[in-house]
């Protein structure tokens, strides 16, 4: 789903840095609906988001959730919960088609409270999940899942991009790592329930055999590092939260939202060869398509010259 | 070969891979990699400290003559002008003087 994830209004408790406290700075209304335009101006083939990552759940998020389904443009949130207003906000805004990404790794409130906020949410939640995780047991996600008639899969993140802290995978975990998330499909798959993954994972961290084995389980493993734009109370927009140091612009310097992720992509490319692991840099699988070296933002915090 | 005669241009990046590192010219999208051997000469170029930096480095962990070690590392700087991946700061600042803008 092509589109942009608001790092505004954050509610500074979840995976953002805490040191960025412009996050939690609020994006005007005409600035949010300006954005809106922006990417409707060329529309995409499939149907655009926007993400909203751990917002307030006050009137603002209320209102921008509700201009963002009057536009087409898919609304959804990643939370981890942390406060007592996401349940009233899951019964506001429920019928308006919001998709909830819920951090389980990461929610604060813990169980008990998830108990309380899933059965609101039923379809519109999907849980995600963060590996190595500390100990989450699989048996109460499936059964929240199931009980609760969630979405049937399970995000499975396997670095914490969006922290924006360089916390990655480091690549001699990757068997383990591997092995841990086959565990998981296998079990999952008992439920009728697949994986889907987050970005910054190079095909080589599974073998051949574990990958024919997830697509068997259908949960198919794709590499991935094109996650959506992110966007600032300001207008700001980087590729992501670990590259905005490295590279941001204005969304208004680009017709359209369209022409500004064309233009990161064609920028970056080439940052992509340095790659993740020894191998990136002559593996046909980066340099021709589908791999793309792993997380871009861990290839360049090690690189020099930049 | 002096201390300082060489610099890496804005539009090359690289980056330590154990023990070797990878050259990308992020302009063309064209890339190297590196041996042990040139990558200490990288390095020293790359931090400004000159290619004998690198020479005294590869003559403490290498049983080579230095002649040849001179012989070899010269021609690898030459290659790496010609490609670009290295400018000369002599003929940089030479061609900024000439340049009346």
């Amino acid at each position: 789903m092509p589109g942009l994830m608001l790092l505004a209004s954050n509610n500074g408790s979840g995976r953002i840095a805490p040191e960025r406290a412009d996050l939690r700075q609020d994006m005007s209304r005409d600035t949010f609906a300006s954005i809106l335009e922006w990417i409707m101006r060329e529309p995409p083939e499939e149907e655009p988001g926007i993400c909203f990552v751990d917002p307030r759940w006050d009137d603002e998020f209320a209102w921008m959730a509700k201009r963002a389904r009057d536009s087409s443009i898919k609304a959804s949130v990643l939370t981890n919960t942390a406060t007592n207003d996401a349940l009233a906000s899951a019964e506001q805004l429920k019928g308006l088609g919001v998709e909830w990404r819920i951090d389980v790794t990461r929610a604060s409130r813990g169980q008990g409270f998830l108990e309380q906020l899933l059965p609101v949410l039923g379809n519109d939640a999907l849980l995600v999940i963060e590996l190595p995780a500390q100990q989450i047991a699989r048996e109460w996600l499936a059964d929240m899942i199931c009980e609760y008639g969630l979405r049937r899969k399970l995000a499975v993140a396997l670095h914490s991009a969006l922290s924006g802290k360089h916390e990655h995978l480091s690549e001699k975990d990757y068997s383990a790592v591997a092995e841990t998330v086959l565990e998981l499909a296998r079990f999952s798959s008992r439920f009728d329930i697949s994986l889907e993954y987050g970005c910054g994972i190079p095909w080589c961290m599974f073998t051949s055999e574990q990958l024919g084995e997830l697509w068997r389980l259908n949960s198919e493993f794709f590499s991935q590092c094109d996650s959506d734009l992110i966007v600032t109370h300001d207008g700001q927009i980087s590729y992501c939260p670990l590259l905005c140091d490295f590279c941001t612009k204005t969304y208004a310097d680009y017709p359209s939202y369209h022409k500004a992720k064309e233009w990161f992509e064609r920028h970056l490319a080439n940052y992509r060869l340095l790659g993740t692991t020894c191998e990136c840099i002559s593996c046909d699988l980066n340099s021709l398509g589908p791999c793309r070296g792993g997380c871009l933002g861990q290839a360049l915090a090690t690189a020099k010259n930049l | 070969m002096g201390a300082t005669a060489f610099y890496v241009p804005e539009r090359i990046c690289w980056k330590f891979m154990d023990e070797t590192i990878v050259v990308v010219d992020v302009a063309t999208g064209a890339y190297y990699s590196l041996n042990e051997t040139a990558s200490l000469v990288w390095q020293a170029i790359a931090e400004g400290n000159g290619t004998e930096d690198a020479v005294c480095r590869i003559l403490g962990e290498y049983e080579v003559e230095a002649p040849v070690l001179r012989e070899h590392v010269s021609a690898c700087v030459v290659d790496w002008l010609k490609e670009g991946l290295i400018c000369d700061k002599g003929v940089a600042r030479d061609e900024k003087e000439k340049d009346p803008g």
